[in-house]
């Protein structure tokens, strides 16, 4: 790992699909943060942004 | 968050409705609240972390009614323990309010419904009462990191031993909102399992289902060892902990106090020993995997050497006439004897025929390259061995004395059994019972460590095989691609959290020196090492060998750390950044100069008021008096007193109570 190398190059460093699918779920775990027994419904909706994202 | 004011009702030793204001003062800064032992210090830090977070770090934790009110409360009447804390952050001002009512039936007290509201008020003057009040506190102090910035003053010295690295993780992975990102790599997990269920089912393929079914076999007993592994690492920390409070217990007993000063000293002289032995072992790790090649280079030089002997015997290299000069010859055609030559005649043919005994410049170059590579790789060699039997004596010096050291331990340790008090005769056992405990935690985590490796190879491998699968049919084909770029998500995440933690653990690094400058100890400074533990070093020491550090230092080592979160979360608040958004936060300490030195006790005063933008600090008016008043009374800007009333100073009083007085 080097040690200039930050968060900001490896996003630089993925395809679209992959820097949308990581934007989404991060908001969307946010938003599950303080809900722990709500984790199924955080998974279900992180699939699905996966499966739009990924359409062919 | 500002703290502006606390409303205390009725809650354990305060009787009635007690109020306090926090200084904002930027210069004085500092709010003092004297109060002695069992007068309600540590409840007044209790107070903070019932109202925002419903938790008590008290003993009878379900006894919150203070015992008079309690008392005074006639059949059938209502009284509440409540706790009203005013603070702004960003702009707002929130209130928060916890309340649980207590009634009085058939002479018995019971819980009579309780409350949590979250009220604030924006710039705009509008206010509003927040739906989940939990979320709200959360998002302006995460639950995780109150202990933090409301502790005890003594115990946070915990931080800064070897064990204190687990919590120091954890702190920078809760400033930062890591909690978030490592939540969305559990899930994406679970999302890549689905996308992989569903392709190697669409590919209709008995082998990738094999496949499939054996990653997933995998990630499960990786997922079962990796939970092994931290429940072990809990479980020695708490043993660690638990000795901890033994060697206290024997600090303060008659007959072992001073044995036990002794093993403290040593325990430490062993510790750096354990520490230098580690950094003698990365030494030589890091001159193996560099220069380790060329202990096996021995054949490859000979026989190098004795190609190109055989060559240089043959002339062939280096030849005696250059390929230029048998050009220029060629191309003046006039020889070297004076002769004139025409193309195509015997003399030319003669003079060209040269050129095959000749060696061309880059073959000269390489020749001479390669011998004088081949007398380096030697030399090199041979001072790989001298290098390696340096070090590997270092290292048996190094290992002597901590054996050495060992004995010593073990004889203290028989002159404590030895002793006639029962006491310290259990104490000891206990100690030794403890120990055995922790060398058996440290004996698995290793062996999960190896079982581990092997596990994340062997699903790495069968990662590989499904990602690379040729599958037919679009359903499947879409599957696998869902499936491939879940996994590469997977990868950029952990990345990602790799570098984000080791980034701020630099920045940090900076900042605990910033601090520790405030505590005035010239010629040392704070160092967060690679294992992520706090650390003090000479500053002109290169090799950066940690100093040993006593309680004082490592109280003082600790509190550098949190002024540096307080600061880095300062910072991030100012920033737009997609996670946890940081923010300003105040310090509540409880009792910090308890077990101090003059010299540290005077070390702590001068540097805490600059830890953070707020500093609350509950004290003794021993540990008040001289040397911290000192240091620190032109910084307070509030200062309230304990009053206690109890029944053994005064008999006309029937119940102990506290009263909050303003200075």
């Amino acid at each position: 790992m080097g040690n200039n190398k930050n968060a900001k190059d490896v996003m630089g460093d993925q395809t679209n699909a992959v820097k949308n699918i990581i934007s989404k779920a991060l908001r969307i775990e946010e938003k599950y943060l303080y809900l722990r027994t709500q984790r199924d419904d955080a998974i279900e909706e992180i699939y699905e942004v996966v499966k739009n994202e990924v359409k062919e | 968050m500002i703290l502006d004011e606390i409303k205390i009702g009725n809650f354990r030793q305060y009787y009635g409705l007690q109020v306090l204001k926090i200084s904002k003062d930027k210069e004085k800064n500092v709010t003092v609240i004297h109060g002695e032992n069992g007068e309600g210090k540590t409840a007044f830090l209790n107070v903070i972390k019932w109202c925002l977070y419903n938790k008590i770090d008290l003993p009878e934790a379900d006894r919150l009614l203070n015992e008079r009110a309690e008392v005074e409360l006639s059949e059938g009447q209502m009284v509440e323990v409540s706790v009203e804390i005013t603070f702004e952050d960003k702009g707002i001002k929130y209130t928060v309010k916890r309340v649980v009512n207590h009634s009085k039936f058939n002479n018995k007290i019971q819980l009579s419904g309780q409350r949590f509201t979250v009220n604030a008020i924006d710039q705009n003057g509008i206010s509003e009462e927040y739906r989940n009040p939990i979320n709200t506190i959360n998002q302006v102090l995460p639950e995780k990191m109150e202990s933090y910035f409301f502790f005890d003053g003594e115990k946070i010295d915990n931080l800064a031993k070897k064990e204190g690295c687990t919590n120091i993780k954890d702190a920078i992975k809760n400033i930062m909102g890591i909690e978030v990102i490592e939540n969305t790599i559990k899930d994406l997990k679970k999302v890549s399992s689905k996308f992989k269920k569903e392709f190697s089912h669409c590919a209709n393929s008995s082998e990738l289902s094999k496949y499939s079914d054996q990653l997933e076999q995998a990630e499960k007993e990786v997922f079962k060892e990796e939970l092994g592994k931290s429940q072990c690492e809990i479980n020695k920390n708490a043993l660690i902990d638990q000795k901890e409070r033994i060697y206290e217990k024997l600090r303060s007993l008659e007959g072992a106090k001073e044995l036990q000063k002794q093993r403290d000293k040593l325990e430490i002289d062993k510790a750096n020993k354990i520490n230098k032995i580690e950094e003698i072992d990365r030494e030589l790790k890091t001159i193996i995997s560099t220069k380790g090649y060329l202990a096996f280079s021995t054949s490859l030089i000979t026989k190098v050497e004795k190609l190109l002997e055989t060559r240089r015997q043959k002339g062939e290299i280096p030849a005696g006439i250059k390929e230029q000069f048998v050009d220029d010859i060629l191309e003046r055609k006039i020889c070297i004897c004076g002769r004139h030559f025409i193309e195509g005649q015997d003399e030319y043919k003669c003079v060209e025929a040269w050129k095959k005994k000749s060696s061309n410049r880059q073959l000269e170059d390489a020749f001479i390259q390669v011998s004088g590579d081949l007398r380096n790789a030697k030399d090199k060699r041979e001072n790989l061995f001298f290098e390696i039997e340096k070090i590997k004596k270092a290292k048996k010096e190094v290992s002597d004395e901590k054996r050495k050291i060992d004995e010593e331990l073990d004889e203290l340790s028989t002159k404590l059994d030895n002793k006639e008090s029962e006491d310290i005769k259990e104490l000891e056992a206990k100690k030794k019972n403890i120990e055995e405990q922790i060398e058996e935690n440290i004996k698995m985590i290793g062996e999960k460590e190896f079982i581990l490796n092997r596990l994340y190879e062997a699903k790495e491998k069968l990662e590989k095989v499904l990602r690379n699968a040729t599958v037919v049919g679009e359903k499947a084909n879409l599957a696998q691609k869902r499936f491939n770029e879940t996994e590469d998500t997977i990868k950029a995440l952990d990345e990602v959290l790799e570098l984000t933690i080791h980034n701020v653990k630099n920045k940090l690094q900076d900042k605990i020196n910033k601090v520790y400058d405030n505590f005035s100890k010239k010629g040392y400074k704070a160092l967060l090492n690679e294992n992520f533990e706090l650390q003090i070093i000479k500053e002109h020491d290169e090799q950066k060998r940690p100093v040993p550090m006593s309680q004082g230092e490592r109280q003082i080592t600790s509190l550098c750390f949190i002024g540096a979160l307080v600061d880095l979360a300062r910072e991030r608040s100012q920033k737009e950044t997609q996670i946890f958004k940081g923010g300003i936060y105040p310090i509540v300490m409880d009792s910090p100069f308890g077990a101090l030195d003059p010299v540290h006790k005077t070390r702590i005063a001068a540097g805490m008021p600059t830890l953070s933008h707020q500093v609350v600090i509950l004290v003794t008016n021993s540990q008040w008096k001289g040397e911290v008043e000192e240091s620190i009374f032109h910084r307070v800007g509030k200062e309230y007193k304990l009053i206690n009333y109890n029944p053994k100073k005064d008999q006309n009083i029937q119940h102990e109570y506290t009263v909050i007085e303003e200075l």
